[in-house]
């Protein structure tokens, strides 16, 4: 019943996923057939979460996309580290290790933002998808793992208690 | 579990909405990230016991939600405040058409009177970008949520702060000491 509960978690976080990458590249492809309402409300809901620079954006049809290169990597890298059935692979290499496991995935992606920020690393657009897709995916991994416990717990309903209780709090 | 998330939630949708601090943000969701092991480290400070990655991608998500919540709660006078004084909404819509580029002169001054003429279409589109939030906040949330357990928890499943203290035998019952052999007469 757990594997299948985890199964139907994993699933709704797949497309959840998929979905946010369509919404990336959707705004590119609706300027270029003209359709510029729609696409600047793509670019709209995506600027609070990204710089959007275009010099630093994967372009589409010559628009670029809505999150910059390292942003796209995240992403596109949680979505396919959700594909991949490497849940087993990790719990036995890396759960002894956890903290080891989140220091190598977090230190290309900060190395790679904060030596570009000082101007020591001139910083591509393929390093900054690697570092972005090396992160994203690793994390979904993490991810993936920890939604077996998350449901094992009862932690969802726990969530929706504490949801109500906030918002109770907040009004 | 409810007061680390509403504690990191609060202060991720205040930096979130306030004019310069959001810009970390743009640097992969910094704030939403950092909340979440924020929140990870003060469910695990004051927990007893070895708190798990499933407990830590709750309490992440749970403060991801709060801090979209407070994030368009907040916005909405921020953007009103920054409108009087002639910024705002239209900035960032211009910036959207500069991504865009080649729009024609009518659907530019179409768009742009849509959010001159009142607040209404720039509330509707702060209510719209806090119902995506949420979502994004929420799955960033989980992320920072299982990343700060794997940093800052040190037991083991299972093992709680204090172990319960040994159980020591009772101390024997006094004796009182044995009275002296009479001298002999």
């Amino acid at each position: 019943m757990r594997r299948t509960q985890t199964g139907r978690l994993r699933i709704l976080m797949i497309a959840l996923c998929g979905g946010l990458c369509v919404l990336i590249v959707t705004p590119a492809f609706l300027a270029a057939r003209s359709c510029f309402v729609p696409a600047i409300l793509g670019y709209l809901l995506f600027s609070p979460l990204c710089h959007q620079i275009p010099e630093r954006s994967f372009h589409i049809c010559e628009y670029p996309l809505a999150v910059c290169q390292r942003c796209s990597g995240i992403y596109f890298g949680l979505f396919l580290g959700l594909l991949l059935p490497l849940k087993r692979l990790f719990q036995i290499c890396s759960q002894p290790h956890l903290r080891l496991f989140v220091l190598c995935i977090c230190t290309p992606i900060v190395l790679d933002v904060f030596l570009s920020y000082l101007g020591i690393w001139p910083g591509t657009p393929l390093s900054r998808f690697s570092t972005g897709l090396i992160f994203g995916s690793a994390s979904a991994l993490l991810l993936n793992f920890a939604f077996s416990e998350f449901l094992a717990e009862d932690h969802w309903k726990k969530v929706f208690t504490h949801c109500a209780q906030a918002k109770g709090v907040i009004l | 579990m409810l007061k680390p998330a509403l504690i990191s939630g609060v202060l991720l949708g205040i930096a979130s909405a306030f004019p310069i601090l959001n810009f970390v943000n743009c640097f992969c969701c910094a704030w939403v990230i950092g909340a979440g092991i924020l929140a990870a480290h003060l469910y695990v400070k004051n927990s007893t016991q070895a708190v798990t990655l499933g407990s830590g991608v709750a309490v992440g998500m749970l403060t991801g939600i709060i801090g979209a919540i407070v994030y368009t709660l907040f916005l909405i006078p921020i953007q009103m405040l920054m409108k009087a004084s002639g910024s705002g909404m239209m900035e960032q819509v211009q910036k959207a058409m500069e991504q865009v580029g080649n729009i024609p002169p009518e659907t530019r001054a179409l768009i742009q009177s849509i959010f001159a003429r009142g607040s209404g279409a720039g509330i509707l589109l702060i209510i719209l970008e806090g119902l995506f939030c949420i979502v994004i906040f929420g799955l960033v949330g989980m992320l920072g949520g299982a990343l700060g357990v794997a940093l800052f928890e040190k037991r083991k499943p299972g093992q709680a702060v204090n172990p319960p203290a040994a159980i020591e035998p009772p101390n024997p019952p006094y004796e009182p000491p044995a009275p002296p052999p009479p001298s002999p007469q």
